[in-house]
């Protein structure tokens, strides 16, 4: 068993693949805390959706390398309209969002949709291709994983609080949609390096759906990070792994970026049956220790100025 | 089901609410009745002209005789030998909570016991302001408004260091616009708002904010030691990690509201009223000069309310000024030194006695929402 998990990564492609899925898997999952507590779910969605002109406008100019300055640069731009959109207020921000979503998606289409190798260019976009992934492509989210990971934690305290009780924070003279636009910006930079490994549809279960799976088994943020990233990485490597063997095995092809996306899944699936059990058996105990509770304990008293309840 | 409020109900007439005369009279019936551990108290009758004539409308000339007359209150306290702060339980005896407005008047048999009973001993004598310390809040002629249209006309005030304000009015009479304003978020456009001798944004560092606790997300995964710690984040800076110094003073927070022992706990797991005491330990972590509220005594049960009020003596007695918004006019009457009656625009500003009054109270809450009992005046709540 042991060599079917470690052989195939003596392939050299499939090293370079497991080590962006790695580094990928710990990155968004570590963002993905951030996003959970801030409740940008859809906004990050948005933006994975936006990006996608940007990858193929790179493309159609500068080819494989201009992906990424392509995507980089229009994620970054929605990513500052959203955080405006959201300061202002004008309009109802979801439907906003679900505007400019859809819009800028089918500039992209449009643009592929051009060319003559169209399906294949349009599959490579949406749910990318990390066993093609070049060394370039790995230092490049390297560095933007050292970017992002030290916005976090500079500014750990604030987002949290931003997060937490964005009126008091605002009451505190922070600013707070500047403190939007540097989480969005971290999370427009992640989908701009996953483009090229997972592609723009499938990266947004990489950031939301680990750190979703650890709310699931804690109520502390470090820990809930420490497992969101682990399990960011360990989808990686298990949907790298799987997709490869099923694949040399018994001749089944399997979408590497969508088998991690499953791999993922089932594990967020994993974590809600262990909360939902945890539950029933607190409650067991909460409701035992509140029959004993009832027993013993006198009524409160009436309270006498104004303060009974409503 | 609705709830009402009487204020000085028992013997007391319609127009007799506390007068500051009245409170030296309480303060002497409840060392008295200390002292012979009886409900005997001596009736109080302050001659009908003692009340302070508070004109309805009035709002330029508004501040200055009240704030003599307030001065004057705390001067005949005083000298009583009593303590200020001591004379509020004794006036919140006077309040009787009726359930249903087919019984408001019942007062019980025997006076209830002071709802101050968490009263630390150093609040006893409030901090007088020093000379030259500017006041913590001062209000002129200020509107405030969300875009063009004014939220809140035309208000005055003054808050001095160690006081505590009742802002009073019906729900969207103003009151969070005005805490907003105080906060700098909400543009003032004409008139002013001064904080602690600046423009409201410079305060912020020396403001202390402590919001509804229902409007916070309950199943945040933050512990409540975390959320009081985030009441020194201004303090520690950017990218700095807490301190030493920075978890002591959360954890001294944390105790003054009686928490303690709840700090690992995750903060979604307390009650209403045991979140509104973190985040008032959050505001006083920061050690703020001026430290405003919202509601905070919305759906709070008894114990909490009791532990809010005690660690708001304790601050007040330290020198800081509190603002409260509140629907509570027993409690308005409790523990503020001054009330603000609020609906669009400023119908009074004054101590109490003065400002909740049946015709000013009808005034501001527009007529319907208050009825007139034979013995006081009854508001009712949402």
């Amino acid at each position: 068993m042991t060599h079917l998990l470690v052989v195939p990564f003596e392939r050299p492609y499939l090293t370079r693949a497991l080590v962006e899925l790695l580094l990928l898997g710990g990155l968004a999952a570590v963002v993905g805390v951030f996003v959970l507590l801030r409740r940008l779910a859809f906004l990050t969605d948005a933006l994975t959706h936006t990006a996608f002109p940007g990858v193929v406008v790179g493309f159609l100019i500068g080819g494989q390398s201009g992906i990424f300055p392509g995507a980089l640069v229009v994620a970054c731009v929605a990513a500052g309209l959203f955080t405006l959109l959201a300061a202002t207020r004008r309009v109802a921000e979801d439907s906003a969002l679900a505007i400019l979503l859809t819009g800028f998606f089918a500039i992209g289409v449009v643009l592929v949709s051009r060319r003559s190798s169209y399906t294949a260019d349009l599959t490579a976009f949406l749910f990318g291709r990390v066993l093609t992934v070049r060394t370039s492509d790995i230092v490049a989210t390297a560095v933007v994983a050292g970017i992002v990971l030290a916005i976090l934690a500079a500014l750990r305290k604030e987002l949290l609080l931003v997060a937490f009780d964005p009126e008091s924070a605002r009451a505190a003279g922070y600013r707070v949609a500047a403190l939007d636009l540097a989480l969005n910006l971290a999370i427009a930079l992640v989908v701009v390096a996953a483009v090229r490994a997972v592609g723009t549809v499938l990266v947004i279960a990489l950031i939301v759906v680990p750190a979703a799976a650890a709310r699931l088994l804690s109520d502390r943020i470090i820990v809930i990070t420490v497992v969101a990233a682990a399990l960011g990485m360990a989808s990686g490597w298990l949907g790298l792994l799987v997709s490869y063997q099923v694949s040399v095995d018994h001749g089944i092809r399997l979408a590497t970026g969508a088998t991690v996306v499953l791999v993922l899944v089932a594990a967020y699936l994993l974590a809600l049956a262990v909360s939902l059990v945890r539950s029933v058996r607190l409650r067991r105990r909460h409701t035992a220790s509140a029959d004993e509770a009832t027993a013993t304990v006198a009524p409160p008293p009436v309270a006498e100025i104004g303060v009974g309840p409503r | 089901m609705k709830r009402g409020v009487s204020s000085g109900g028992g013997g007391l007439g319609a127009d007799r609410l506390l007068s500051p005369n009245d409170r030296a009279h309480t303060v002497a019936a409840m060392s008295s009745e200390a002292a012979m551990s009886s409900d005997a108290r001596p009736a109080s009758n302050p001659p009908p002209g003692s009340r302070v004539a508070t004109p309805r409308f009035g709002l330029a000339a508004l501040t200055e005789p009240v704030a003599v007359a307030a001065a004057g209150s705390v001067a005949a306290a005083g000298s009583m030998g009593g303590p200020v702060a001591a004379a509020r339980p004794a006036v919140a005896t006077e309040a009787v909570v009726a359930d249903d407005f087919s019984a408001p008047h019942r007062r019980p048999t025997a006076p209830p016991g002071p709802v101050w009973t968490a009263q630390p001993a150093e609040a006893a004598s409030p901090a007088e302001p020093a000379a030259g310390v500017p006041d913590a809040l001062v209000l002129a002629d200020a509107t405030v408004a969300y875009g063009r249209t004014p939220a809140l006309e035309r208000v005055n005030g003054r808050v001095p260091a160690g006081r505590t304000v009742a802002l009073i009015g019906p729900n969207g009479a103003g009151k969070s616009t005005l805490i907003k304003a105080v906060l700098g978020l909400v543009p003032v456009i004409s008139g002013s708002v001064t904080v602690l001798g600046q423009a409201p944004a410079r305060a912020r560092r020396e403001v202390g904010y402590v919001p509804q606790a229902d409007t916070l997300d309950a199943d945040f995964p933050v512990s409540v030691a975390q959320v009081v710690l985030m009441g020194r984040y201004r303090r520690i800076g950017w990218v700095r990690r807490p301190g030493a110094a920075d978890r002591a003073a959360a954890a001294e927070a944390l105790a003054t509201v009686g928490l303690a022992h709840r700090a690992a706990d995750r903060f979604g797991t307390l009650s209403g009223g045991q979140r509104q005491r973190v985040l008032l330990a959050r505001a006083i972590a920061a050690r703020p000069r001026l430290l405003l509220l919202d509601e905070p005594f919305n759906g709070v049960d008894a114990v909490s309310q009791d532990a809010l009020l005690a660690a708001l003596a304790r601050l007040t007695s330290a020198g800081t000024a509190v603002v409260i918004s509140t629907h509570d006019l027993a409690l308005a009457h409790l523990a503020c030194d001054d009330v603000c009656l609020l609906n669009r625009h400023q119908f009074a500003f004054g101590p109490p006695a003065a400002t909740l009054t049946p015709d000013l109270l009808r005034a501001t809450y527009g007529g319907a929402a208050v009825e007139l009992g034979a013995h006081g005046v009854i508001v009712a709540r949402p």
